[in-house]
């Protein structure tokens, strides 16, 4: 079994101390609290797999907790101790989700042997969890698709979510970052407070600092009153920050020693203020390489990489490419009341061949563009806007060459129209692409087709 | 003063390693707590004298040593006015467990 985390919560020290030694040799990480607030504390910033409760605390019920502990997503499986041997008490508990109760004073044996169940309760529950998630929703929180890579995401996701612990994302534009952030949120002890998402290449040098840290009136031109920064706003939540290695080396010192101390200054304030937060960091080249090139400070770096996740190019992720169209065929179709129910089998295949280096961004814009375009029930591949890429150099036009000698004269309309076909066709049929590479606009197109028919 | 049987049952003996070990980090929380629960009794102050009381219940019989576990119960349902006279037994049995800690434990009066 992997190394898991055990919380000892008994307001009596040596009652603790000989839970702990007891549980020692299972090789656990043991983590111990006094009052319900610091258990509750703990089970915020540790990924704790099982809890022993005492039910009577100096400063709360242990039911109390239990109760808090329904709200949480994917808790860890709770283990009663009460020296009260009556039966209402531990019945309450079990309602309330505990696994199991033992009764004051308890032998060695019987504390490790419902300790280890409820280590294995948990894991199964949180496995059931991923599982269930995925195969619902055909995905997992605002992610679609549920393949092999995929999945390894989702539980990486998961697992992370539970502890306060950095993560750093990377993977190619348009693979979902900011999902992966926002489903580590969702999932976390943390989801009730906010979630704040910063695009360091986004917003303007002069203006990063104080996005991030507000500052205070008249601390630069321009600061026509107090402000607050995503600090504040993420204060007992989540911050993300995207593209992390567009951020200038000072502010990333000042970001460093943020993460460091849990304390910031607002902008042209003299004082500092806490601020308890989970740090999502994202890059999507190779951080490492950022490390290298200087761009991205060494320390930052480590200080952040605590959890990486590395998220599939959509190319990647076979039949979930799809699953995703599918999906937003629905959605586009609903948004702008058209009445597609699906894709031809050609136009599917076209979108599996596909390599989507701009990935579900891509695949998203390529749908709704179809979508806006066109009529119909079925999206058939002629409907689909070009895919960069695919029009290869090798099959170019050859009416774009001179007419080898001693070619009949054929009609100038008739070589205008063919030419034009030829060039919608290159165009999987979108006329407005079409004229714009002929250089023509698209009525004069949409006039000589009628005069044709 | 303990009950060897449970003792037995839970620790595998009075001569466990680790029971001897929690039984150092028990006297002086006991001690602790019993004079907290001093102060609470001239403070009136019911809710907390339960807790504390509780606590130490819990703590005496994971050791086995009944006899403070049953008068801690007697302090923690003491109504009032007789709250005084459980914690001077309590207090006693605390005094005569600790003596018999200090002299080796229950292993040695087995």
């Amino acid at each position: 079994m992997d190394k898991r985390t055990i919380l000892i919560v008994e307001d009596s020290r040596s009652v603790a101390m000989t839970c702990k030694l007891q549980l020692e040799p299972l090789g656990h990480t043991l983590l111990m609290a006094e009052t319900g607030c610091d258990a509750l504390g703990l089970l915020r910033e540790h990924p704790v797999d099982c809890m022993l409760l005492d039910l009577k605390l100096p400063d709360m019920d242990g039911l109390d907790i239990l109760r808090e502990l329904r709200q949480w997503p994917a808790p860890p499986s709770a283990v009663v101790t009460t020296a009260n041997a009556s039966l209402t008490v531990a019945i309450e508990a079990v309602r309330l989700g505990a696994f199991d109760y033992l009764v004051k004073p308890f032998a060695a044996a019987r504390l490790t042997t419902t300790v280890a169940n409820a280590l294995a309760n948990t894991a199964l529950k949180r496995e059931v969890e991923t599982f269930r998630r995925t195969i619902e929703h055909d995905g997992f929180c605002d992610f679609i698709g549920r393949s092999t890579p995929m999945q390894r995401v989702y539980r990486t996701i998961e697992a992370a979510s539970r502890s306060s612990a950095s993560v750093f994302i990377t993977g190619e534009s348009g693979t979902g970052k900011e999902l992966a952030a926002q489903a580590l949120h969702q999932l976390s002890p943390r989801a009730k407070k906010r979630f704040v998402a910063l695009n360091c290449g986004a917003i303007p040098r002069d203006l990063l600092e104080s996005t991030i840290f507000g500052h205070i009136k008249g601390s630069f031109t321009g600061a026509t009153s107090d402000q607050e920064g995503a600090a504040m706003r993420a204060d007992g939540g989540t911050l993300f920050l995207d593209e992390l290695g567009e951020m200038e080396m000072e502010l990333q010192t000042k970001l460093l020693r943020f993460i460091q101390s849990g304390q910031y200054e607002r902008v042209g304030e003299g004082r500092t203020r806490p601020a308890d937060i989970r740090f999502v960091a994202a890059t999507n080249r190779d951080p490492a390489e950022a490390v290298r090139q200087g761009r991205l400070r060494e320390d930052l770096f480590y200080r952040l990489y605590v959890v990486p996740l590395e998220l599939p190019p959509l190319r990647d992720r076979g039949e979930d490419i799809l699953l995703i169209a599918r999906r937003f065929l629905a959605e586009f179709s609903r948004q702008e009341h058209k009445a597609f129910t699906g894709f031809s089998p050609e136009a599917e295949a076209r979108l599996i061949g596909y390599g989507w280096p701009g990935n579900v961004r891509q695949l998203q814009n390529v749908v709704r563009n179809a979508v806006v375009l066109n009529e119909g029930a079925v999206l058939t591949e002629t409907m689909l806007p070009p895919l960069p890429g695919l029009a290869t150099p090798a099959s170019a036009p050859a009416a774009s060459l001179p007419p080898p000698p001693g070619t009949p004269i054929r009609r100038l309309a008739d070589v205008e129209r063919d030419y034009i076909e030829h060039a919608i066709r290159l165009c999987d049929g979108n006329i407005l692409v079409a004229a714009k590479k002929l250089g023509i606009s698209p009525s004069t197109i949409y006039r000589k087709k009628e005069a044709w028919t | 003063m303990f009950d060897l049987a449970q003792i037995a049952e839970s620790w595998g003996g009075a001569d466990d390693e680790t029971y001897r070990t929690i039984l150092a980090i028990f006297v002086p929380e006991a001690e602790a707590l019993c004079s907290q629960l001093a102060g609470l009794i001239n403070e009136g102050n019911p809710q907390r004298l339960q807790r504390l009381a509780h606590t130490l219940r819990g703590a005496a019989s994971n050791i086995g040593a009944t006899r403070l576990a049953d008068c801690a119960l007697a302090l923690e349902h003491a109504p009032g006015p007789a709250a005084a006279t459980r914690f001077a037994e309590l207090h006693a049995a605390l005094r005569a467990t600790i003596a018999m800690i200090a002299a080796g434990g229950p292993a040695a009066h087995g």
